[in-house]
């Protein structure tokens, strides 16, 4: 108790500028050693990376704007804080799985529908048939992801679809490397069983 | 140490993924539309003092507007169509308000908000009408705390004017121009019958509308509104003409999203079930990404 009236009276009495200074000091310091993205600039560079694994953290592509924004709402209000501690890569995938696992608790009251929607995306500027089978391939990679097991299928995705290394991976997860592997194979081995069920499912129907 | 292979898809899992990748890219217009939408988010985040204030003021009132309604109905005075109307002008006021506070993005917020107000308004009700504005209202930020935002929205001149003017000022404003060119024989397209409360807060914005990029917009999209709480009111067959008169009006409105998403409604309504999934494939060729797309998966255009 009179320890803090103690601190709260020295702070008084020190200089204002002096207080200046030294809050000065610091701050270059610690601006020196950690380069603080711009926000514009991380939007621009990261955009596409967050929209993607947003996608493939499976919220609906009708949420998808609402979620995204969100994401760089909070990314905006963080990013002075940033400690370089990680890549901004590593450090917006944090963002992203903490804004998502937000969403879906707050999804999880509302009906919700497994099935994932058939892509919307105009990206593709190919040929009409070339946008199609894209189409129908991202339709069926989704769907079969969104069949997985979340933890198996955010590693997979972030392997085999952004192609990040299993190393960035598990320091992404916060999960040793081995660990990492593991879950990989397992994940790995989900998908290519549901791919198999799928392509009996289509035979059956076009025989 | 195959255990731990990193490399062990099978190739037709392989193909598939590769196949698949550049599906996941996001629409291209989108990184510019989330960045305009983000412009007002993030200046709520940053602390918006005036157009805040505004928009509280503007969510209070239309809270108390609806207030006010509601006692009307509870004394006996009005219809309950009266009722969903008075709703619906305060609704508007309101709306206007964060069009003029958000400056960029304008377009996509304003149209929520109208989208919002108009269904609200009509389907659930004066209290939900105040609830959901309250989100969007108190999310317009300092136009001017947004670099993007700059040439349009930065001056704030108060210029103090009713309502319905504001509204209804001519679409030639070239988009600097602060000082207002009232209209000179502005159509009242909001009727100013809005409680007095009303007028201060929503004055408070009339010369940001005048200074942002899009009059036209401003002045349409009042219309548009009007037509569509129109056709949302009305009953079915008739409210299929009165979407027909929009969608002739304004073929690519703000609201034309809200309006194709209502005539799917409609349609199931009439019992037009193919009509309805037609209209409803063509709604999300338009509109993949639609805010309505959760409502209308629950219409007879999906589901039986």
């Amino acid at each position: 108790m009179s320890r803090v009236v103690n601190c709260a009276s020295e702070t008084e009495r020190t200089p204002a500028s002096g207080v200046a200074e030294r809050r000065d000091g610091e701050g270059s310091v610690a601006r020196a050693a950690v380069e603080v993205p711009d926000f514009d600039a991380v939007y621009d560079a990261y955009f596409s990376f967050v929209w993607r694994v947003t996608r493939h953290l499976g919220v609906e592509p009708s949420e998808l704007d609402d979620v995204v924004q969100e994401i760089f709402v909070v990314v905006h209000r963080k990013l002075p804080a940033f400690e370089g501690r990680s890549s901004v890569r590593t450090w917006l995938y944090a963002v992203t799985r903490k804004v998502v696992a937000d969403h879906r608790r707050a999804a999880s009251t509302r009906a919700r529908r497994t099935a994932v929607d058939v892509p919307e995306t105009m990206a593709a500027a190919g040929r009409p048939d070339e946008q199609l089978m894209q189409a129908q391939a991202t339709a069926l990679v989704a769907r079969i992801l969104g069949g997985m097991d979340i933890e198996r299928r955010e590693i997979f995705a972030l392997v085999e679809l952004e192609q990040l290394s299993v190393p960035e991976v598990a320091e992404v997860l916060g999960v040793n490397v081995n660990t990492a592997y593991t879950r990989l194979r397992a994940a790995r081995q989900d998908f290519e069983a549901a791919l198999r069920r799928e392509k009996t499912k289509e035979e059956r129907r076009c025989p | 140490m195959s255990d731990l292979s990193p490399d062990d898809l099978s190739s037709d899992a392989s193909a598939l993924i590769d196949a698949a990748r550049g599906g996941f890219e996001p629409p291209a217009e989108a990184k510019s539309r989330l960045r305009r939408g983000l412009a007002t988010a993030v200046g709520v985040a940053t602390g918006a003092v005036t157009s805040g204030a505004a928009a509280t003021s503007a969510a209070a009132t239309a809270a108390t507007g609806s207030a006010a309604t509601a006692t009307g109905l509870v004394a006996g005075g009005s219809a309950t169509a009266s009722v969903v109307t008075a709703a619906g002008t305060t609704a508007t006021v309101a709306t206007t308000s964060t069009v003029v506070g958000t400056g960029i993005g304008a377009t996509l917020t304003a149209k929520v908000v109208v989208g919002l107000a108009v269904a609200a308004s009509v389907a659930f009700g004066t209290v939900v009408v105040t609830n959901n504005l309250d989100g969007p209202a108190a999310s317009v930020p300092s136009a001017s705390a947004q670099p993007s935002v700059a040439p349009s929205a930065a001056p704030l001149a108060m210029v103090p004017k009713p309502v319905a003017e504001a509204v209804s000022v001519p679409t030639v404003i070239p988009p600097a121009s602060v000082a207002l060119p009232v209209a000179p024989e502005p159509p009242p397209l909001v009727r100013p019958t809005a409680p007095p409360s009303i007028v201060p807060t929503a004055s408070l914005t009339v010369a940001t509308v005048a200074a942002t990029s899009a009059p036209a917009v401003r002045s349409d999209l009042a219309r548009e509104a009007e037509m569509l709480r129109a056709a949302l009111a009305a009953p079915p067959a008739q409210a299929l003409a009165l979407l027909d008169d929009h969608a002739r009006q304004f073929p690519r409105g703000t609201l034309a999203e809200e309006r194709d998403a209502q005539r799917v409604v409609t349609l199931c309504q009439l019992g037009r079930r193919s009509d309805a999934a037609a209209s409803y494939t063509r709604f999300l060729s338009a509109f993949p990404a639609s805010i309505h797309r959760a409502r209308l998966d629950r219409t007879c255009a999906v589901t039986p």
